[in-house]
């Protein structure tokens, strides 16, 4: 059991989860659910600050819901609900001209992140996975179909 | 089988039926989004009845302490009186018990009033129907006063009338309390307190409150001006200082005469007396770019999110 899990389950006063119950579960209920965002969203947002490539996105006076908006986004990626549309997607981040950069430096501190909580590596892989199906949306270009 | 009130409607839940989905079924409207209690669009307050705390899941202990609660994962086993955030806070009379001059510029201003409040929430002060302005609570219940501090702005619309038309004994309309800065810390976990000006009224009321229930672990308190000149209320702040060991003051302004303020960058200084918040509770107040700095101070050196409750001052602006 990851260091993340057993935390998440110490909150939650869980017994492990067993295997079994485990392969019927989506990844955001497989790693806790909100106390998981929760657990996850302040390293987060500290690596982000810190990232000299892509802080000023995310540097404003208003920490609060700027706070707010890093917890939706990774109950996003964790896989939980959300009304998220590629529309929103698009229109809240058009006026910030993001290039591919931007997008991996935000990856990579979300993998950054993950492993710091010990979160299985094909954990990491599904939710990497959800936040490249938005990528197109975040950086405003045409879907390439294949 | 539960009912919920709503402004002077009975909702009757139905079984497995949650507060905004027997609210919406009887054609309320509430703000809401995800119905699974992520997004917090749906959260309202319980005026009457205790909110179940599952229903609490996500919201910080401040708002949890308001009664706050998220309607879409609502059960209640109770019956609750509930109302929406939107909506106004209650207006109350108040009547003006003392005026004084904290400095040359800053009045504290002593209202009676009949409403329960915390320290360093804050409330609108009305001249009449259509001019009001906000100002935090500097004192603590158990005073038995609201007392606020009034920066006399000679442009204002509001504070000359404040100084110096207002006079004690006369009768004010007050709306509120509104705000979610104030005192419910852990008793043994340190605390930081951060204000700039008159940011000092909220958090003069937080460390009173802290005191007076008994705080034990070590509160640190940055008081910071723009000249040393600026400062108010220093000898009662030292005074605390001398009666509880676990305060410890610091005063500093961008120009200091005298011996008592640091003439020193306020941000660097608390950056560099500080490694790690972790464990913090962090308090800030002052003007919105005071409030961010200091916030991303915090954060950057370990305090949780949820353990930084901040008061921004915002300049009033027209509608």
């Amino acid at each position: 059991m990851s260091k993340f899990q057993s935390i998440v389950n110490k909150i939650l006063g869980k017994s492990e989860t067993t295997e079994e119950e485990k392969s019927d579960m989506s990844i955001y209920d497989k790693i806790g659910g909100e106390d998981a965002v929760n657990a996850a969203v302040d390293i987060f947002y500290r690596k982000v600050l810190m990232d000299e490539r892509i802080n000023e996105f995310f540097d404003t006076v208003d920490m609060e819901s700027q706070h707010a908006k890093q917890k939706a986004f990774l109950t996003m990626a964790f896989g939980g609900p959300n009304n998220y549309t590629g529309k929103d997607m698009r229109e809240s981040h058009k006026h910030m001209k993001l290039n591919e950069g931007h997008f991996n430096a935000v990856a990579e501190n979300l993998v950054a992140t993950l492993n710091e909580l010990e979160v299985p590596q094909d954990v990491i892989g599904d939710i990497v996975a959800v936040c490249v199906s938005v990528k197109d949306d975040v950086l405003n270009v045409e879907t390439e179909t294949a | 089988m539960t009912v919920v009130h709503y402004d002077r409607q009975a909702v009757s839940l139905n079984d497995d039926e949650s507060v905004l989905e027997g609210l919406i079924r009887h054609g309320i409207s509430v703000n809401h989004g995800c119905r699974s209690g992520v997004c917090q669009s749906c959260m309202m307050v319980a005026d009457h009845g205790d909110a179940p705390d599952n229903a609490q899941i996500g919201l910080t202990q401040n708002q949890k302490a308001l009664n706050y609660f998220l309607s879409c994962i609502c059960h209640p086993q109770k019956a609750l009186t509930v109302s929406s955030l939107d909506s106004e806070a209650l207006t109350h009379s108040a009547r003006v018990e003392q005026k004084r001059w904290l400095n040359d510029r800053v009045m504290a201003i002593r209202l009676s009033s009949d409403i329960t409040f915390k320290a360093g929430q804050y409330l609108t002060l009305w001249k009449d129907n259509r001019l009001g302005r906000s100002y935090s609570i500097a004192s603590i219940e158990d005073e038995g006063f609201i007392e606020l501090h009034i920066k006399h702005l000679s442009d204002g619309k509001l504070s000359p009338w404040i100084c110096n038309t207002l006079a004690e004994g006369d009768k004010v309309n007050i709306q509120g309390p509104m705000g979610l800065c104030f005192y419910n810390a852990n008793r043994a976990q340190p605390m930081l307190l951060a204000s700039m000006s008159t940011g000092l009224a909220p958090i003069y009321g937080i460390l009173k409150d802290a005191l007076a229930q008994g705080h034990s672990a070590p509160i640190h308190l940055f008081v910071g001006s723009q000249d040393s000149s600026e400062f108010y209320l220093v000898q009662e702040l030292l005074q605390l200082q001398d009666k509880h060991s676990n305060l410890q003051l610091t005063f500093i302004a961008k120009k200091s005469h005298g011996e008592l303020a640091l003439e020193v960058d306020f941000y660097r200084y608390l950056q560099s007396e500080f490694t790690d918040l972790s464990n913090y509770r962090v308090y800030v107040c002052g003007s919105a770019s005071f409030v961010g700095k200091v916030t991303k101070i915090s954060f950057l050196l370990g305090a949780a999110m949820g353990n930084i409750s901040a008061d921004r001052f915002l300049p009033f602006s027209k509608p």
